[in-house]
């Protein structure tokens, strides 16, 4: 229902793909079993956006039936991922090939070295895009997880409804999209700022926002916990959230939205500035192309020291338990091609990770694309500038900063006691992932 | 009469009452999957403007959720078949014979209700995938014995001592054995509790959640929970598709709901001819 | 002859032993065991004694995950029992069309709880959702109310869900259990003019009293254990307002993969729970012995 006229792009796809793989599988750079076995493999396929998760399935499937693989696919949305692969991993029963961005695994040991996968696309296919080695390089300089997409939030602004109360789009910094969202929100209908201030991780944001204010949560290796330090920064941040809230620019029931709740306002015309991947977009394409035109789509405000744009990702591993590691390197490797991908990132949310990508047609046609080259050439690794660590994440699924606004704003802590509480969360995670 | 007027009264009332806030929430359900997405996404309306059932034809062709179903409905029926098998015997045995360590077997399978199933869901995959079940519906229907026997088993011991034991103390009297009193006069007797315990693990099995997440990984094995949870893609939900699938799940659910209790009126019926 | 019989009842019993063994014991062991660990995911881990405890009892959302699971438990199990009892009350009566309304007031329990409290998130939604649209155009209230993100509202809200979702399970045990009662008692009540409240009094609660004793137990369990409708309606929020402990073990053991601070939070709310379970239980026994 969501995506549902993709069916003549994909029968198109499936051909293109499947000479891909023909193509592809003729070089054969990581070796092939014989053919008379039949290996199996076990793929385990990101769930996120159906046209997408189609696009990568079928090459699988197309792959599978070229090189002779017994191929298991399963489709696994990100909130499952972790309970499903938790569990494989105690039972000792994984899947040889995961998509996820779940860099904890690595951390955990969990993943075959596929530093020469990355080193090969890196010279066939003209070097990486923005951030990417940041994010797959490891300090001793190897690779677990090649990336295949570049994800991550713009802001999303009615821009009739801005240019109506006669502004220009888009804001400049967060203070000026504030100013915007009084202007243009028309009560009781229509609503400034579609942002949550919850316990999702959607709510992330606002850690983000905190940091283009200057302040930061832990030293440059990840490891102490700063934050204490920048107090001032911190309570500049804080004013402004405080004016936010005060403003009545966010629609009530923010405090506990979920992760579809900003796409779901703003779908019902019922926020003028929203901050989302363009998953949005792509459904609005479908199913409400008139919503589409009126929107814009933007790089972040800045704050006073500057942009804070984080940028997420989806990335391909295999699991270190496979019995054919040499056939999962060989997909991994096959599913990079540049033909693969051109079909691919025209119906996907994806941004391009590899400069060969970087002339694919997709990205001029569509006019939300040019907001995801350029978070794809400038976006920084989530939790900058703070290092995307296991501690980092983990304060991040908490929600710390976001828990530390609703500390003010639901329960009606003082600045002080709320602060030394998120210092002492934050404290008590970083410690933990120390030694 | 006076008082059987105001009884009567007080009964409709509240019998309206509770089918209103019943009705409500399945209300919007069924509205929701019968609304077009310009409804659903853009306006609020209390009724679809305009109906259509492509919500409906879409998860039965495109998704074949009926697959999901037949997943469930097996699952869920070999699960309570067991289940009230094992759990009578085992319920009867706890009730009406008298040996050390009885009561301590009843205590211990309650157990399993102690710690939340996201703390038991890796144990349990360790031994599914040890013998060999993974991605298989056997292994749901092993592991689904794990909470439904001890609810079940207790539930019966209810309904069991609910029943004075003089009845089959007489039936053996008169040259019954104790399993034959267990057949020829507890079952009988308790049928509505019996029915309403399968009843209680056919629902439990249909609707487990976080075990069938974990040990099933791909379509042909997916029960429907599963399948409903995939409707909501990255972030966002596909409400008009949620909702018909889970009214279509519902519906032979519902049905069997509609038959025991008929039966259990039946098993009333039988029992106040005996007595 | 007795101890025939013994090994008969024994030999009944049997199944449920194995079933005990090897699905119920092991699984709980290895969750004790991971409280005194620093198992994560992947690493075989090693006894680290007390450390995951004191680690989440000074974890500041830990104090309001206790009192927000009593709350939720106590408030949701009284309202669903009240509200079953009533329910199976009225379908125990001669109404039109019985069979009906014995089905028709079972379906909340039917619907797949992962979607009802999606649903009832979508229904208390203060932009789009049918309760405040109903309210509003009533004249009710002047503006909506957001049910699930007020402190003063959030948890009255979960378990206004919960137990929409839930109380079938108690009608359809209590009329199932008025069925066993016989109907002799309660035509002699009638010779002797007994009210339909002394009735109910003397006659439907001491024989459902078992029933009663079960049901309760098996629910405050399960209640005290439920998360779909936390995780789905409010993720624990508004700020803790609705933070139980079995959120708390999920975001611990499932999105941090910190099993041992998981285990050690369930481990911390066992003794609760083991103490029902051996009060409740003694006091059925004790019942049914004498």
């Amino acid at each position: 229902m969501a995506r549902p006229a993709i069916r003549p792009t994909r029968r198109q796809f499936l051909k293109t793909s499947a000479a891909v793989a023909v193509g592809a599988g003729a070089t054969r750079p990581f070796g092939t079993p014989a053919l008379a076995q039949r290996p199996k493999l076990v793929y385990w396929c990101y769930q996120f956006l159906k046209s997408s998760d189609d696009a990568r399935a079928n090459f699988a499937q197309e792959w599978a039936k070229k090189n002779n693989v017994d191929l298991q696919i399963s489709m696994v949305p990100l909130k499952e991922f972790l309970p499903k692969i938790t569990a494989a991993i105690e039972a000792k029963a994984t899947p040889d090939i995961i998509e996820s961005d779940a860099v904890e695994l690595r951390a955990r040991g969990q993943l075959l070295d596929v530093t020469d996968i990355y080193k090969k696309l890196e010279k066939t296919y003209g070097g990486w895009v923005g951030n990417s080695p940041k994010i797959m390089l490891e300090p001793d300089g190897r690779v677990h997880h090649i990336m295949y997409g570049f994800q991550g939030f713009m802001l999303m602004s009615r821009d009739d409804l801005v240019k109506e109360a006669g502004l220009t789009p888009p804001p400049a910094t967060w203070v000026d999209m504030l100013a915007y969202a009084k202007k243009a929100q028309k009560l009781p209908r229509i609503f400034g700022m579609g942002i949550p201030v919850s316990n999702q991780t959607d709510s992330q944001v606002w850690e983000d926002m905190m940091k283009s204010y200057g302040a930061r949560l832990a030293d440059e290796k990840g490891k102490r916990i700063v934050l204490g330090d920048y107090k001032p920064q911190v309570w500049e941040f804080l004013d402004f959230f405080t004016e936010v809230w005060k403003a009545g620019v966010l629609p009530p029931g923010v405090t506990t939205w979920d992760n579809t709740m900003n796409n779901s306002t703003y779908q019902s015309g019922k926020a003028v500035f929203i901050l989302n991947p363009i998953t949005l977009s792509l459904w609005l394409e479908e199913n409400n192309p008139e919503l589409l035109a009126k929107t814009g789509h933007y790089t972040y405000p800045k704050g006073p020291k500057g942009l804070i744009q984080p940028v997420t990702f989806g990335s391909r591993a295999i699991m270190k338990y496979t019995k054919v590691p040499d056939l999962a390197k060989q997909f991994l490797w096959d599913s990079m091609e540049p033909g693969k991908m051109d079909r691919e990132h025209g119906v996907s949310q994806w941004g391009p990770v590899l400069k060969a990508y970087l002339g694919f047609d997709v990205w001029k046609k569509k006019p939300f694309m040019k907001g995801l080259i350029d978070l794809s050439l400038r976006g920084e690794p989530q939790g900058y500038p703070d290092v995307f660590n296991d501690a980092w994440r983990e304060q991040h699924t908490n929600t710390t900063i976001s828990r530390m606004l609703q500390r003010l704003v639901v329960d009606n802590w003082s600045r002080d006691k709320a602060f030394v509480e998120a210092l002492d969360v934050l404290g008590k995670i970083y410690s933990k992932y120390a030694v | 009469m006076h008082e059987s007027l105001s009884i009567r009264v007080t009964t409709y009332a509240l019998l309206a009452i509770f089918v209103f806030l019943v009705a409500v929430p399945l209300f919007w359900m069924v509205a929701t999957a019968l609304k077009s997405n310009k409804d659903l996404y853009e306006d609020f309306s209390y009724l679809p403007t305009r109906p259509t059932l492509q919500h409906f034809v879409r998860v039965i062709t495109r998704e074949d959720l009926l697959t999901n179903i037949r997943n469930s409905f097996v699952v869920a029926t070999t699960t309570t078949a067991v289940t009230v098998v094992v759990s009578a015997f085992a319920a009867f045995s706890i009730v009406r014979y008298r040996y050390w360590g009885r009561e301590w077997v009843g205590r211990l399978i309650l157990f399993k209700y102690l710690l939340p199933t996201a703390m038991l869901f890796i144990p349990l995959y360790t031994i599914v995938v040890a013998m060999g079940l993974g991605n298989t519906l056997k292994s749901l229907m092993l592991t689904y014995l794990s909470f439904t026997v001890p609810f079940c088993t207790w539930m019966l011991m209810g309904y069991f001592r609910s029943i004075p034991p003089e009845l089959e103390e007489h039936a053996m009297v008169d040259g019954c054995s104790k399993i034959g009193a267990l057949f020829r006069i507890l079952f009988p007797l308790s049928a509505p509790g019996i029915v309403a315990s399968a009843i209680f693990s056919f629902t439990l099995a249909w609707n487990e959640f976080l075990l069938a997440l974990v040990f099933t990984s791909d379509h042909t094995t997916m029960t429907i929970p599963i399948k409903l949870s995939m409707m909501v893609v990255g972030d966002q939900y596909i409400w008009g598709q949620l909702m018909a699938g889970a009214v279509l799940a519902s519906v032979p659910i519902a049905i069997l709901y509609f038959l025991a209790q008929r039966f259990v009126v039946q098993g009333l019926a039988a029992g106040a001819v005996k007595g | 002859m007795r101890t025939r019989e013994s090994l008969g009842g024994m030999a009944l019993l049997a199944p449920t032993l194995l079933l005990l063994l090897g699905l119920v014991l092991y699984p709980f062991c290895y969750a004790i065991w991971l409280a005194f660990s620093d198992k994560t995911v992947g690493s075989p881990g090693q006894y680290v004694g007390l450390r995951n405890f004191i680690y989440v009892l000074s974890w500041p959302q830990f104090s309001a995950a206790v009192t927000n699971t009593i709350v939720f438990t106590v408030s949701a199990v009284a309202i669903k029992f009240v509200l079953g009892m009533a329910v199976a009350l009225v379908l125990n009566q001669r109404i039109r069309a019985r069979n009906f309304f014995r089905a028709f007031l079972l379906l909340p329990w039917v619907m797949p709880a992962f979607v009802v409290y999606l649903v009832w998130r979508w229904l208390y939604d203060p932009l789009a959702g049918l309760i405040n649209y109903a309210l509003l155009d009533i004249g009710v209230i002047a503006s909506p109310i957001a049910f699930l993100s007020d402190r003063s509202t959030a948890m009255g809200s979960v378990v206004v869900a919960h137990a929409w979702r839930n109380f079938p399970f108690y009608a359809i045990s209590f009329l199932a259990g008025m069925q066993t009662i016989s109907q002799e008692l309660y035509d002699s009540a009638q010779v002797d003019g007994a009210s339909r409240i002394r009735q109910f009094r003397h006659i439907t609660l001491p024989g459902l009293y078992h029933i009663i004793g079960v049901v309760l137990l098996l629910t405050t369990i399960q209640t005290a254990n439920a998360f779909e409708p936390i995780y789905l309606l409010t993720g624990g929020g508004p700020s803790d307002a609705t933070m139980v402990y079995t959120m708390l073990v999920y975001v611990m053991g499932i999105m941090n993969l910190r099993l041992g601070e998981a285990a050690a939070v369930s481990t911390l709310f066992l003794p609760l729970l083991v103490g029902l379970v051996l009060v409740v239980t003694m006091l059925l026994q004790k019942k049914a012995n004498a």
